[in-house]
């Protein structure tokens, strides 16, 4: 289990507060979405997990125990950077290598089968690699060092479709099997929407939301309706809705809470200013939308107009 | 079992991570030198050349080694990467200084090997020196490396380690109005132990290797310990060039100082002596201490500024920095002028009342039965006599009381550090036609001029009838009494007698004092 308790991070050099006060718990075995704007501090959250940074306060503990210059602890975790570090002239081999010779629990027969599905040479410089390649070969590696915690910074970025999709494979038998617990970051949110049980939101360097994927699901929610007659002195603002667009008839509006009470709210709503329902459905927000109320909500973000 | 097994590895890594700069090592050694030795050594079997190879595999593998093997930590993805391993910064910092042991002590094993099959001479000789002399730099450019965040600061870096010792005892040397050239040259061994890329004189000379080798390697280990303690809590989460950006200001302000320190030290050095102020020649002298030291202000200001700032353009950034820290840097000198003046003791200013530069022109028997002195090459030992008076050649020297200093041409000065052996020997220097006592000064007059110099670099100019010269110290003054005969003068102030007091470095106190023949002595 990962605890993470008042973590700040300041940064002297360029002024910057990347993460402030952030608190949250991520239980094993899941598969957890670290999702936020541009420079929202999930890199460094990553690289303070991984024992790369140090934190300037707070509590961040893996197992109980805490992470940074913690051999042992360490060597549960596999990080994948999204600017990783390839010496020149290295092949896949030679990177598996340091990583064998410097990891005891690296298993160079699954790094084998792992570059062989993703159809890597392993013997090729890495430098004549794509994009999409390096990523395939990044992952390759991380899920060969037999670590607990995988972290993973940005991977789904230059994946082709087919290769997503067997990544996505791929990660979840790691879960499955080996009961690893996968923290990953994305800007791609459709991936994460299908792949991620638990939803990590940071905006500025602030926790905005961590919760299970359903019930972030099952918070806001996008009603349809249309009204029998004319609705226009229905004070639907009661609903206290997140937005709400008119088009013909029909009105869409995204409001946050339990969809029952809504529903019943807006049915009293009618009822009350002798109006009928013509049509009601409440359908699910995608994690983007969801994404952009969110930060809205809380005065963050960069004030995206839907 | 574990730990020791994956430390051997990181050792093991570091050697296969840095294969260049081994392989390097191993051409350089093992193939480079050992063909010089056989297209010239043939030409001079018995000469150091192996000192020669020590040295070039010493230095270059001092400075170029770690370098090479720390250099991960200016890269920040490599950094990082490593950083993401189960691997502690202390055991990449020990497993990375013993790969770089390795990747000097194996080539040079193989170039002394190899000599030593073709018979070199002195080849096991050579061996240990080379590797204390390696040690001793390659420990001091590990500290800079680790301390830096690029490499050009780590240039900057080894400069001024190299350099410091230099400056800061050539600095107040010149201000206390000594000549810095021969304080130089006699506290050689003084700055040399501060000095790291001096170690390899140690391969020439055993003197210096049991002199001053054991305390530059004390040094080098106390480096060492600053470098891994550097290590382990330094971090590389933005770029900077120091590699502790909290504190970025104060640390580039010292370094800026520390620089123009060794500049402002140098150009006063090319410059030549420096007066003491109070009879500074105001017209040349204060124009040029003040040109130079704004030279070396701004040099450091524009030169650091583009190394911290990481780019050319910004030599003169952040302008007000510049006056900021000339007028800190002004300060500082004048603390430093105030406190050589004021604070530090004679006893401790490189020149001692005990020391002198002298002529020797004849050695004679000494007044004491005991002992007598022999000249050995450039050495004057001590000896002891036999039971029957005379000379025993076959004793061991019981000291050394003189050593060889300056030699031009035919003419010599010797080095005394010893006050009885001074008067001894002054005596026995003097030269009954012509009376030369040279207190050191500077070398071309102290060889050439029939003078008696001081330390402070005035010569009081003696008559060829000078009969004796006494010279005494207390109280913080040199007191020289010198009896000479003026023929010029009347018969009744034959033997005046010239006090001169010098106070040492400061000031000078001129008393004469006429003694008439008849013993009657005038007011003072």
């Amino acid at each position: 289990m990962i605890e993470v308790k008042g973590l700040s991070k300041f940064f002297s050099e360029s002024g910057v507060l990347s993460l402030d006060n952030i608190a949250m718990t991520i239980p094993d075995n899941s598969i957890i979405g670290l999702i936020g704007t541009n420079g929202a501090g999930k890199s460094t959250l990553l690289r303070i997990l991984a024992g790369i940074y140090k934190q300037d306060s707070g509590t961040v503990a893996i197992d109980g125990c805490r992470v940074y210059e913690n051999n042992k602890i360490k060597a549960k975790i596999a990080y994948i950077s999204d600017d990783q570090y390839y010496q020149p002239g290295m092949t896949m081999k030679k990177m598996a290598s340091i990583h064998a010779s410097l990891r005891n629990g690296f298993s160079m027969q699954r790094f084998f089968d792992l570059s062989a599905r993703y159809g890597l040479d392993v013997n090729r410089r890495l430098s004549g690699f794509s994009k999409g390649m390096r990523r395939q070969s990044d992952i390759a590696i991380a899920l060969s060092c037999g670590a607990k915690y995988l972290f993973c910074d940005e991977t789904f970025d230059g994946l082709d479709p087919i290769t997503r999709e067997m990544t996505k494979k791929i990660l979840i038998e790691e879960m499955t099997n080996n009961g690893s617990t996968i923290l990953m970051s994305s800007h791609n949110l459709r991936e994460m929407e299908d792949l991620c049980d638990r939803i990590v939101l940071i905006d500025r360097g602030r926790l905005v939301l961590s919760a299970d994927m359903e019930d972030v699901r099952g918070a806001m929610l996008k009603y349809q309706l249309v009204f029998e007659n004319d609705w226009s002195n229905i004070p639907l603002d009661s609903l206290m809705p997140k937005s709400l667009v008119e088009s013909g008839r029909m009105i869409t509006f995204i409001a946050e809470g339990e969809q029952e009470e809504i529903e019943r709210k807006i049915y009293a709503l009618a009822k009350g200013y002798d109006n009928k329902i013509a049509y009601f459905e409440a359908l699910p927000l995608s994690l983007e939308e969801i994404f952009i109320h969110k930060l809205r909500d809380s005065g963050l973000g960069s004030g995206v107009v839907l | 079992m574990r730990d020791a097994l994956k430390f051997f590895g990181i050792v093991w890594f570091g050697l296969k991570n840095n294969r260049v700069i081994a392989g390097f090592m191993l051409l350089l050694c093992g193939v480079i030198l050992p063909a010089f030795s056989v297209v010239f050594g043939e030409a001079n079997p018995n000469s150091d050349i192996l000192g020669t190879y020590g040295c070039i595999a010493a230095c270059f593998g001092g400075f170029f080694i770690p370098i090479t093997i720390f250099s991960y930590l200016y890269n920040k993805q490599e950094y990082d990467f490593y950083s993401s391993m189960p691997v502690k910064k202390s055991q990449y910092f020990l497993g990375y200084f013993i790969s770089g042991f390795l990747i000097f002590l194996i080539p040079a094993s193989i170039m002394f090997l190899i000599h030593s099959a073709m018979g070199t001479y002195g080849w096991n000789d050579y061996f240990w020196q080379s590797v204390a002399a390696f040690s001793v730099i390659y420990c001091s450019t590990v500290f800079c490396t680790v301390f830096s965040g690029s490499r050009t600061s780590t240039a900057v870096s080894i400069f001024l380690i190299n350099c410091l010792a230099i400056s800061l005892v050539a600095f107040p040397l010149m201000i206390t109005n000594v000549d810095v050239n021969a304080y130089i040259e006699l506290l050689f061994e003084k700055i040399s132990i501060f000095t790291p890329v001096t170690a390899v004189m140690g391969i020439f000379n055993d003197r210096f290797f049991w002199d001053v080798i054991p305390w530059q390697l004390l040094i080098a280990a106390s480096e060492t310990v600053g470098a891994f303690f550097l290590h382990k809590y330094r971090t590389n989460e933005s770029s900077t060039a120091l590699a502790f950006p909290k504190s970025r200001y104060f640390f580039q302000y010292i370094v800026m100082l520390v620089f123009a320190l060794a500049i402002d030290a140098v150009l006063l050095l090319i410059s030549g002596r420096i007066y003491s102020l109070e009879f500074v020649r105001w017209n040349i002298d204060l124009p040029i201490i003040v040109f130079f030291t704004a030279l070396s202000v701004l040099a450091a200001f524009v030169i650091l500024n583009m190394i911290l700032e990481r780019n050319p353009r910004a030599a003169f950034k952040r302008i007000r920095h510049l006056f900021i820290f000339s007028a800190g840097y002004c300060f500082f000198l004048f603390i430093v002028i105030n406190i050589c003046h004021l604070v530090i003791p004679v006893s401790v200013l490189p020149f001692s009342p005990e020391s002198a530069v002298i002529h020797i022109y004849e050695i004679k028997p000494s007044s004491d039965e005991d002992k007598f002195y022999l000249r050995i090459d450039n050495v004057i030992y001590e000896y002891p006599t036999g039971s029957n008076g005379e000379p025993d050649y076959n004793a061991k020297p019981k000291r050394t009381v003189a050593e060889m200093f300056f030699k031009k041409d035919e003419k010599e000065t010797f080095f005394v550090n010893d006050r009885n052996a001074i008067d001894e020997l002054v005596c026995y220097s003097k030269n009954p036609v012509r009376n030369v006592y040279a207190l050191y000064t500077d070398f071309e007059d102290s060889i050439n001029k029939p003078v008696c110099f001081f330390p402070c670099g005035e010569s009081f100019p003696i008559y060829s009838e000078v009969t004796n010269i006494d010279y005494d110290f207390e109280d913080g003054f040199y007191l020289f009494t010198v009896d000479y005969y003026d023929t010029n003068a009347p018969v009744s102030e034959a033997d005046v007698n010239h006090r001169t007091a010098v106070r040492h470095g400061f000031s000078y106190k001129y008393e004469n004092i006429a003694r008439f023949k008849n013993n009657q002595f005038p007011d003072e």
